[in-house]
């Protein structure tokens, strides 16, 4: 009996609303379909109308969680476009926001992700570390999202001791929650159940379907752009890629918590090796003119390598802005992941790859054959996977060792 | 993948731990309307806009990304315009704050940006 279920069509409230059409046989997925472009906002386009600097506060808007990432990466690529010497400084501190941004969205990923298998108490517990990042960003930046710190040339607002001093902290923090937290993964019955063995991509798989981040580095493809292109100060900061070769959900969760880890050390040597004074920008103003010229941009945002090509006809505004974002390229990877397992496992599995998690806003299950449909929106179908372990754990647990 | 290891087998053990830990502490929430938490130093909330300051030269309308701000014709600035401000569509950005000359707009530190009207969010000269 050949089962097909879609997955996700819009909702006003979501970030990035995808489309899933799965086929099932009894509860095992045979085959997957993404579809997207559900919320065109036009933010490309937008770009053409809206002059360089105006553009930094657009483009932040593309992601609300790594917003940092997209400001940052535009600027980089506009600071190619001026052909700007950005101040030393001003990249320590964006590089620092960038790795805050890291911290707070893979702890925000982890509550997710355990909300979606059903441990919404470290699912509370992640949220409020995460809350000691945000207070810091929010200290740094004036804002806790979107923080507007990156401007073309450097950045807008210095960074003061009191500041470095809280960032030491905070690093410090979030880096034994993490171990904490990898200990909760490595150990608790429950997680490994649900993760351990679920949505596997093999290696092959994640360098053939060009995955990117976390996505990638836990399928053990040391992919990181950090790390293999190294823009801003990452040339000289020592650290080293995380990867794991268990392929699957639960080695998604240890990358991105061991990340969180390195992180952290990022930030604490980039505390300890901030230059004391100098210039935080360089001199391009609101209504300078850039020369006729074009620039690649890419930046390792929390969910993978993020990619922007700018083209700029000597005028005030840019010609063409092209984004690239993560979840893109990671999405058809998905495909891949639920093939063989089995209903219950699609949200930690789509959860795994980081999109928005809000994209299964609806489950329809069509029987094909008899045309009998059913809709379940996503708590439903969390419940109902949450359901579905409890009654076949055992077996579960015995076909997975 | 994980190897099957004593502790493995312990259920609800090291969550349960932190669990009880946290059962005796103060909540982390804040009852937000009741409590009023104040915002950092530096904070980007609500522009606050001084006339007496302000020249009319009009930069601040051109930089602002969301078109929060026109210029109105004013007696009160030298150049006989002033900047009018639809706080509404205002994203906090800064770029008016950080262009003008004589920095006749600045921050508050008061982020309760929900009202009834959107009249009350305008700033008129
Ligand atoms: S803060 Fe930004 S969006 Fe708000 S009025 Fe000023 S320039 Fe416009
Ligand atoms: S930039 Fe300043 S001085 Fe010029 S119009 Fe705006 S508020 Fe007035």
């Amino acid at each position: 009996m050949s089962v097909k279920i879609p997955i996700g069509p819009i909702h006003p409230m979501l970030k990035e609303p995808i489309n899933f059409t799965f086929y099932v046989e009894g509860e095992t997925i045979v085959d997957a379909e993404p579809n997207i472009g559900f919320v065109h906002r036009g933010i490309e386009k937008l770009t053409e109308n809206k002059t360089w600097f105006q553009n930094l506060y657009l483009l932040e808007k593309v992601c609300g969680i790594c917003s940092s990432s997209h400001q940052g990466c535009y600027a980089q690529g506009a600071e190619m476009i001026f052909e700007a010497n950005v101040p030393e400084k001003a990249l320590y501190i964006r590089t620092l926001m960038w790795e805050l941004e890291r911290l707070h969205s893979h702890l925000l990923w982890l509550g997710v992700i355990m909300h979606e298998i059903g441990f919404d108490t470290l699912f509370m517990y992640t949220w409020r570390d995460r809350e000691a990042v945000m207070d810091l960003v929010e200290m740094i930046s004036g804002r806790r999202v979107g923080y507007s710190i990156n401007t073309i040339g450097g950045v807008r607002r210095d960074i003061d001791y009191r500041m470095l001093s809280k960032a030491l902290d905070v690093a410090n923090f979030i880096a034994s929650r993490a171990e904490f937290y990898e200990r909760v993964v490595l150990r608790e019955r429950t997680i490994l159940d649900r993760t351990d063995g679920v949505g596997v991509l093999s290696k092959v798989d994640a360098i053939r379907l060009n995955t990117v981040g976390p996505t990638a580095r836990a399928s053990g493809v040391k992919r990181d752009i950090r790390y293999n292109l190294p823009y801003a100060i990452y040339d000289e900061t020592p650290f080293d890629i995380v990867t794991d070769d268990g392929c699957d959900v639960l080695s998604r969760i240890i990358v991105r918590i061991r990340e969180m880890i390195v992180s952290a050390e990022i930030i604490k040597w980039i505390v300890f090796n901030m230059p004391k004074n100098g210039p935080i920008a360089a001199k391009i103003t609101h209504f300078t003119k850039p020369p006729e010229n074009e620039a690649i941009s890419r930046v390792e945002a929390p969910r993978g390598e993020l990619f922007y090509y700018i083209k700029s006809n000597g005028s005030l505004k840019p010609e063409r802005v092209k984004i690239r974002t993560p979840t893109l390229a990671n999405i058809v990877s998905v495909i891949h992941m639920v093939k063989g397992h089995y209903i219950a496992d699609i949200p930690p599995i789509v959860a795994g790859i980081d999109p928005c998690m809000s994209c299964m806003d609806r489950v329809a299950i069509i029987d094909v054959r008899n045309d009998k449909k059913s809709l379940f929106n996503h708590d439903q179908l969390v419940r109902y996977a949450i359901k579905w372990y409890k009654k076949n754990y055992r077996w579960l647990r015995e076909e997975r060792r | 993948m994980v190897e099957g290891g004593e502790e493995i087998d312990m259920p609800w053990g090291i969550v349960l731990k932190e669990a009880l830990r946290n059962l005796f502490k103060k909540p982390v929430t804040i009852n937000y309307p009741v409590v009023n938490v104040e915002a950092p130093e530096g904070f980007r909330g609500l522009l606050s806009f001084n006339i007496s300051k302000c020249l009319g030269c009009g930069n601040c309308a051109r930089v602002c990304p969301t078109n929060t701000i026109t210029m109105v014709p004013s007696d009160k600035t030298r150049l006989k315009r002033a900047p009018r401000f639809e706080l509404a569509k205002c994203v906090f950005c800064g770029s008016c704050v950080e262009v003008c000359p004589t920095k006749a707009i600045s921050f508050t530190r008061n982020y309760h940006t929900a009202v009834l009207k959107k009249d009350e969010l305008v700033i008129n000269p």
